[in-house]
Order: structure tokens, then sequence, then C-alpha cells
């Protein structure tokens, strides 16, 4: 036990550690805030398609030897995001099959850019380092880790700020239209933010396992709870908890940090549901 | 209330998982556990897991001005590039993969007094290499490099 904490307390002199926590833990936090509203919605698919439209962006923003890809990686998600998320109404592509049909074909041209124009000769190495996140969090550079700080806290901010339009648009968006509140504008907001935090989540587990981060928490804690209020609470908290234990593990294991975070999720999803089973049985 | 008790007790279990008491959990660090840095060694990375290695080798790539002047200890794989335009001349890399060996970065080391090829291992053997971080220049381009002072072969790769 002495060793562990031993072996910690060395690894976190090293700033990438205490980077790699920070920027996890605000990634988990906002993509759980994020969860419940798109879970209840039934958009949880959505998060994995907007995953494979930033994986796309990254190919076209390696193509263009950009040095820092987010400046594009983020507006095309976004500009992806109000596609399928604002627009779906009036679209004559609707719902999943867009999604679908956007995530194949970001991934199809991201991949074949970073074939055609690579940045390294470790083609393999770019395309497992965005696809599955692999040390990428270990190797933030600071101006990225003040790009994620500030990314995380405008989420946080907007969600806090906009929290009972928000709730009013993920229960019933006629009623809310009814009572003259902006449904579309808040459809919108929802969209930017989800391509923000599905480009922060890239960085932390890799395109492939965004939705992880999105959808767990949200749906770990419906287990048990039931109030809006509550789930999202209780679902940031685990979150948070989650990410920090996963990145923890990873680092003392050494094992991929991405996939590491994602199990934890499972298992934490797995004891929730047993919960939630005996909980439903105690109720009878 | 009894949603929040279970929530707790939750949030206990959890605790506890996170607290290691799984022997994989316990066993790795304490075989990987860092070694003591001596006053010659100022960095080593010897005593690092694979994907703790990598990360930190990244760093030193990219922010060479931080580490140069540094003692270190690193494992890695040796990889000899010969160059194409100058013959009979080999550089000589260390490289260093994460744990899934998707992810490697290289470094360029040089050792007096070794004569390539015969003082040097198989291509991609298993290498330690002890020296200190140097600035090297190639084509006008600088780079951090390895002026390293002794090479132990931990593992022969077979051709």
């Amino acid at each position: 036990m002495t060793s562990i904490f031993n072996t910690l307390s060395h690894y976190f002199t090293f700033p990438f550690v205490r980077y790699a926590l920070i920027v996890g833990v605000l990634v988990a936090l906002c993509s759980s805030l994020l969860g419940v509203v798109l879970v209840l919605k039934r958009y949880s698919h959505i998060g994995d398609g907007l995953a494979h439209v930033a994986f796309g962006a990254m190919g076209v923003a390696t193509a263009l030897r950009l040095a820092n890809q987010t400046v594009l990686v983020l507006p095309l998600t976004m500009a992806c995001a109000v596609v399928l998320l604002w627009n779906s109404q009036h679209a004559k592509i609707k719902g999943d099959a867009a999604i679908a049909m956007m995530s194949v074909s970001a991934m199809a041209i991201g991949y074949l850019l970073l074939n055609l124009s690579p940045s390294s000769s470790n083609i393999s190495g770019d395309v497992c380092t965005t696809l599955f996140g692999s040390t990428s969090i270990l190797t933030l550079t600071p101006t990225k880790v003040w790009l994620s700080m500030g990314l995380s806290l405008t989420v946080v901010a907007v969600f806090v700020l906009f929290y009972n339009r928000i709730f009013a648009i993920t229960f019933d968006e006629g009623f809310a239209a009814a009572t003259g509140l902006n449904t579309r504008f808040y459809n919108l907001l929802v969209a930017l933010i989800v391509a923000t935090v599905v480009v922060l989540a890239m960085d932390l587990v890799g395109s492939l396992l965004t939705s992880a981060l999105i959808i767990f928490p949200a749906l770990s804690v419906m287990r048990v709870l039931r109030s809006f209020k509550s789930v999202v609470i209780a679902s940031v908290a685990l979150s948070v908890f989650c990410a920090a234990l996963g990145i923890i593990l990873s680092i003392l294991l050494g094992t991929p940090v991405g996939a590491t975070i994602v199990v934890v999720y499972i298992a934490v999803f797995l004891l929730f549901s047993l919960a939630g089973l005996f909980l439903g049985r105690t109720r009878r | 209330m009894k949603r929040l008790l279970l929530m707790l007790g939750l949030a206990l279990f959890l605790s506890a998982c996170g607290a290691g008491d799984k022997p994989a959990a316990t066993q790795a660090p304490e075989a990987e556990a860092p070694a003591p840095t001596s006053d010659v060694v100022q960095m080593d990375f010897s005593g690092l897991n694979d994907t703790m290695a990598y990360a930190q080798m990244f760093n030193v790539v990219n922010n060479p001005k931080e580490y140069v002047g540094t003692t270190v200890k690193i494992k890695g794989t040796y990889v000899p590039i010969p160059d194409p335009t100058r013959e009979g001349l080999t550089y000589h890399f260390l490289v260093v993969a994460d744990i899934t060996a998707c992810c490697e970065i290289g470094v360029e080391f040089f050792l007096d007094g070794y004569r390539y090829p015969q003082d040097y291992p198989t291509q991609f053997s298993q290498v330690e290499l002890t020296g200190r971080f140097e600035m090297a220049s190639v084509g006008g381009q600088e780079h951090i490099s390895l002026k390293a002072d002794s090479m132990k072969v931990l593992k022969v790769r077979e051709n």
C-alpha cells in the first residue's frame, strides 16, 4: 500500500500527470452534465457520431499541417452537430440514418487524408492515438491544457446558466415551444456544447470511446435515482470519480488510459445496475 | 432515504476498489517502483512503466531546452539507421514505446569509443542507456540527443 502511494507521489511530480488529471476530471465533468440530456432526449448515439466527425476533421487538420488542430476540429464538429441536432426536424435524412451517414463519411475521409498526407512516418500510431486516445492525455501541451480548461468551464457555465431551459427542452420540447421558449436556439446551444465536449473528450479516451464518457455516468445513476437534478449531480460526481480512478489506475498499471477509464465506467454501471435491481425488489 | 444510503454505500465500495486491493494492482507498481535517483542520474526512466516512459520521453523531445544537461537512464529498443547519402555512416536511435507500442518516440544517441556494428547489439534489441541530454544539429535543425556514457544490453533480438 505504501509503495503504491510512493509510486503515485513520484508520478505526480511529473507535470504531464498533473495536466492529465486536471483535464481528465474537467472533461468527465462536462460530458456527464450533457450525458443526462442526451440520454433522456434519446440522442445517446450522437456522441459517437460526432466523435467520428471529429476524427475526420483531425485528418483534414493533419493534411493541412495545422499546429493547433483544435482550431479546425472544433468548428467542423460544431457545424455537424448543428446539422444533426438543430436542423434534424427539417432535414430530409433524419435521426440515426443521418448520424450513421455522417460518421462513416467522416471516418473514411479522415483515414484517407491521414494516409495521403501523414504528419509522421507512424500512420498507424497517429490513427491509434486518435481512435483510442492511447497516451494523448499524458502528452498535453500547456496551451492545450489551458484551452481544455477554458472550454470545460464554458460548457459548465452554459449548462448552469440555462439549466431550466435545457431541462424544459429535454423533457417536452413541444410544450416548451408552446410556452414561448425559443427551442431552436436552445437546441443549437446543446448541439454546440455536445460538439465541444466530444472534441475535448477525444484527448482523454479517443474518438471511438468518447460515447462512454457521455452515456455511462447518466445511465449508471439512472439505475438508482429518478429526479433530473439528482441524476445530474450524481452523474457528475460519479463521472469525475471514475475518470480520476481510471487515470490513476492506468498510470500505476501502465495500461492505455482511455480503455482503462471506460472499463472503470463499465464496472460502475454493472454495480449500479445491481443496486437498481436490489432497490426494485425491496420496493415490491 | 434508502436511495441516498445506497449511493453512499456504493461510493464507499468504489473507493475501496480504488485503494488497490487487487493483487495485480499492488504487485505491478511494486515491481516497477522507480529506482532511487543517484547523484549521477537525475532522471531515471528505467523505473517507469512503458506508458509513463513514453509520455516522459514525448515531453523531453517536445520541450528539449528544459532537459538539456540532464543526466538520465533510459530503457528502449535499439534502432540503427544507415545514412543513405553517406556510405558507412549509421545513426543510432533509442525508441521508447507505450504499452500498446502504437505510440513510439525515438532519440538519437552517441557513444564514444563504440564501433558499428561490432560493439552494438542487433537491431530491435532492448538496451538501457545512461548519459546526458544534449542538443545536436542536423542540416541546421536542432534536436535533442543523448550523449551516452554506457549501454547495457538487456535482451538481444535474434535475427
